[in-house]
């Protein structure tokens, strides 16, 4: 009787664990409407433009970020624009000491006696951030002077805190030379200059802190643009003298020097170059709207705009032409665009995270800056004004309202991007994509 | 003892889950009803009121005066659904689960107190729309997406006894209870090509209320023939807003609802059932603001029961069973009939010296709901567990 009992109770548990289960794990597909009628009423999307006046104001430019040594490409110019001179300067890291020779036996074995005969210099140029279309000359030097890569200028060969060596000539001189070259853009993106045995040598000894390279433009009126420069270094084997080896040497230390320096514009935007220029600008939303009329109609005015009424938000900037013609791009520029955590720190403020989900930020054709006056370039921050419309943080502490405009990485090109600034006919803008609905109510 | 306790724990656990809503009928006004019966009812296509023996049913308030033993059941309803509409080829279908029926009954001063959380109405269903959006004059496309997540529930408290030897009168009073969300959302794709345009979602949140009484009587006129009725009034569906919800409070009028059930045993072994439902939900279109259309209903079901049937040797009566009704909220116009063919049998998980303690019963439901060009075909499963004397 008991066994009976007990036999029904587990059946009993198990009846009812199988049926929750079964119901509960079933999959669950909802019910989809047929019509819009059953739907809410479509809410209203529109987009509105704000002028400067309405939500921008204390636009300040910034410069001075970054060094040329951090934009790890050399910049070589010649009177460029009429005002432009730069050079770059090139360290070689140490020489390989070995290698592995097959001797005469047939066997590979490690050399570690080379002789250093000779060696090139190979520059690799970007033919489309440089301004030439045909030939041009350059020289390669061999520097006399000791400097400093990291702090190194036109006028100074070392200008750290309470150092400052000029160099006995402006722009990395005087030099010796080693060796010239033509770079053509229609035959390739490599030249390369030839090194002697002596000047390898004198390269090779790292103590030397003179030890350099600097390549100058012999043509006037071009910019160019190296991506890298490295050493091939020709070298015999000890264990066979027949065989030379050819080793590669990279750049140490790879900067550039110029001697015209811009001046902040005195209305306008600018963000890039090298050292890169900012500009930071104080966003104030407006408490309400009362226009345009389509809004007035479905929401009804004045309007006060909530964070999940804004689905995009765009700083709208027109481009305009360089005003200093020696930094106006050859190349496409890549925008930025984060928060100023403290507007009071500036220009040392730190910064938040950028705004733009394109991890390549907002990308401008560099014509833009030219030929193209005046083009449309949107910079989103929406998840910024959506913050600024939020409630205060928790702590009580005001949501940052400034913006810096800034280059993707800084530095990450040696010209600079200019828009139009406040007060003029093509003013910053902001453009706000809306979309409001009536309440939600139940049917 | 424990097993039982820890199954029943595990079955009110359940109701808590997240379940999906049975029919295309839930976007139809303030939903689609949804009764709350076992499977022996729906078995029978009864609306659960007149029915031979003991029973622990919302409908039937007089019936719980019946139960002589400490009495639990509950009650288990997936559902699957297809839906199309008149001139068009495409087939949707939905499915989910609901838990419409778990009560409890005690024998206290001479008659049963009962508690019973039942469902009412489910009001789960989403949809979509595309849309062109114009920004600054450039149109773009984007789409709209809604979904409502809801239903309604009663809690009922109730006591039933015998107020003649062959007649029992019950009353249960208890409150509405329930949410629904409403989720509107616009998704705009990658619009402006920047991928940062953010959707936008405006949304609402309302708690249901509202006191419900029921009122029911049971006779057995002979011992072949039992008639019951019953009557539920309420003051009304209240939906209360959220604080963060832009929208309204709002108040739904719930019609006074009849039911009449009978039963007779027309052999030793041969149950005939029958039942019937009216209410005029017509006075609730004044409170609907998106211009539904509501309706008085009516419906009937009839049932037969085979009850000595045997199963693996054991009793396992066999039921048959129509139905027909009409819903209260329409779809476009129209009224919306469903029929249903109905089966089902019980089994006995538990006999004590002739008592039947545990019983699980089956049903399953072939049914169609038509009305203005939608056509719904659907097969609802329903198991109920009935427990007594634990």
């Amino acid at each position: 009787m008991g066994t009976t009992i007990n036999r029904s109770r587990r059946l009993l548990t198990v009846t009812l664990v199988a049926v929750s289960a079964g119901i509960v794990g079933c999959r669950e597909t909802i019910p989809t409407s047929l019509d819009d009628a059953q739907l809410p009423g479509e809410p209203l999307t529109l987009e509105i433009e704000l002028d400067w006046n309405q939500f921008g104001s204390g636009l300040e430019v910034f410069g001075g970020y970054g060094k040329p040594q951090e934009l790890g490409a050399g910049i070589i110019a010649e009177s460029y624009a009429g005002t432009l001179s730069a050079r770059t300067l090139v360290r070689f890291a140490e020489y390989p000491t070995k290698a592995s020779v097959v001797d005469a036996t047939g066997t590979t074995r490690e050399d570690d006696d080379l002789t250093y005969i000779g060696g090139r210099v190979m520059a690799w140029f970007d033919s489309d951030a440089s301004t030439n279309t045909g030939p041009v000359d350059l020289v390669l030097g061999a520097v006399q002077q000791e400097w400093d890569g990291g702090t190194v200028n036109w006028s100074s060969a070392v200008d750290s805190v309470g150092v400052d060596i000029p160099w006995v000539e402006v722009g990395g001189g005087p030099v010796s030379v080693v060796d010239t070259a033509t770079w053509d853009p229609a035959e390739g993106d490599t030249i390369s200059f030839l090194v002697d045995s002596a000047q390898i040598a004198a390269w090779g000894d790292s103590s030397d802190k003179t030890r350099g390279a600097r390549i100058e433009l012999v043509t006037p009126g071009e910019r160019l643009f190296m991506h890298a420069a490295f050493l091939h270094v020709t070298t015999r084997s000890s264990i066979n003298p027949d065989t030379v080896l050819i080793l590669t040497t990279p750049a140490d230390q790879a900067t550039f020097i110029y001697d015209h320096v811009s001046q902040p514009p005195a209305n306008g935007v600018r963000v890039g170059g090298t050292p890169s220029w900012r500009t930071v600008l104080d966003l104030t939303m407006p408490d309400e709207l009362t226009g345009p009329p389509e809004l007035c109609a479905a929401a009804g005015c004045p309007f006060a705009i909530s964070p999940q009424d804004v689905s995009f938000a765009g700083l709208s900037l027109r481009s305009r032409v360089t005003e200093d013609a020696a930094f106006q791009p050859s190349d496409s520029m890549r925008l930025d665009v984060r928060a100023v955590l403290s507007r009071d720190a500036l220009p040392k403020s730190p910064l938040g995270e950028s705004l733009i989900q394109n991890p390549f930020g907002t990308v401008i054709p560099g014509d833009f800056f030219g030929l193209q006056d005046g083009q449309l370039v949107e910079v989103p921050i929406t998840s910024f004004v959506r913050d600024l419309l939020s409630e205060p943080e928790v702590s009580g502490r005001d949501r940052p309202n400034t913006l810096a405009l800034i280059s993707k990485a800084e530095p990450s090109s040696f010209a600079f991007a200019s828009f139009h600034g406040p007060g003029s006919s093509m003013e910053p803008m902001l453009k706000l994509i809306l979309t409001v609905s009536r309440p939600m109510e139940l049917p | 003892m424990r097993s039982y306790l820890a199954s029943l724990t595990l079955a009110l656990a359940c109701c808590a889950a997240s379940v999906s809503g049975q029919s295309i009928f839930n976007s139809a006004g303030v939903g689609l009803p949804v009764e709350a019966l076992d499977g022996r009812a729906r078995a029978l296509g009864s609306f659960g009121i007149g029915l031979p023996g003991a029973s622990l049913l919302p409908a039937d308030p007089g019936g719980a005066g019946r139960l002589l033993f400490p009495t639990g059941v509950f009650s288990a309803q997936p559902t699957w659904a297809e839906y199309t509409e008149d001139g068009s080829s495409e087939i949707r279908d939905s499915q989910g689960g609901r838990f419409p029926l778990i009560g409890m009954a005690y024998p206290v001063f001479g008659g049963t107190a009962t508690i019973q959380l039942t469902s009412f109405l489910d009001q789960n269903f989403s949809g979509e729309r595309p849309v062109t959006v114009d920004l600054g004059g450039v149109p773009a496309e984007a789409a709209d997406y809604f979904r409502q997540d809801g239903s309604v529930s009663t809690i009922l408290f109730g006591y039933g006894r015998y107020i003649l030897p062959n007649t029992s009168l019950g009353l249960n009073i208890g409150r509405y209870a329930g949410t629904v969300e409403r989720r509107l959302a616009r998704d705009f794709g990658d619009t402006t090509g920047s991928g940062d345009v953010a959707d936008y979602e405006t949304r609402g949140l309302w708690s249901y209320s509202g006191e419900v009484i029921s009122a029911g009587l049971s006779s057995d006129l002979s011992s072949l023939i039992r008639v019951a009725a019953s009557a539920t009034w309420s003051s009304g569906l209240g939906a209360q807003a959220t604080e963060q919800t832009t929208g309204v409070n709002r108040s739904f009028s719930i019609p006074l609802q009849l039911m009449v059930g009978a039963s007779v045993r027309l052999s030793p072994g041969l149950i005939v059932v029958a039942s019937a439902t009216s209410a005029d939900w017509s006075q609730i279109e004044k409170d609907l603001v998106s211009g539904a259309k509501a309706r008085a209903t009516r419906g009937f079901g009839v049932g037969l029961e085979l009850s000595q049937a045997r199963v693996l040797g054991k009793e396992a009566p066999l039921r048959v069973g129509y139905r027909s009704t009409q819903l209260p909220f329409t779809l476009r116009s129209g009224v919306v009939q469903e029929r249903i063919f109905s089966g089902g049998l019980a089994l006995t998980l538990n006999e004590t010296d002739g008592v039947v303690l545990a019983t699980t019963d089956l049903a399953v439901e072939r049914g169609q709901r038509s009305g203005g060009s939608i056509t719904e075909d659907f097969w609802r499963g329903t198991v109920s567990v009935r427990l007594a004397s634990f």
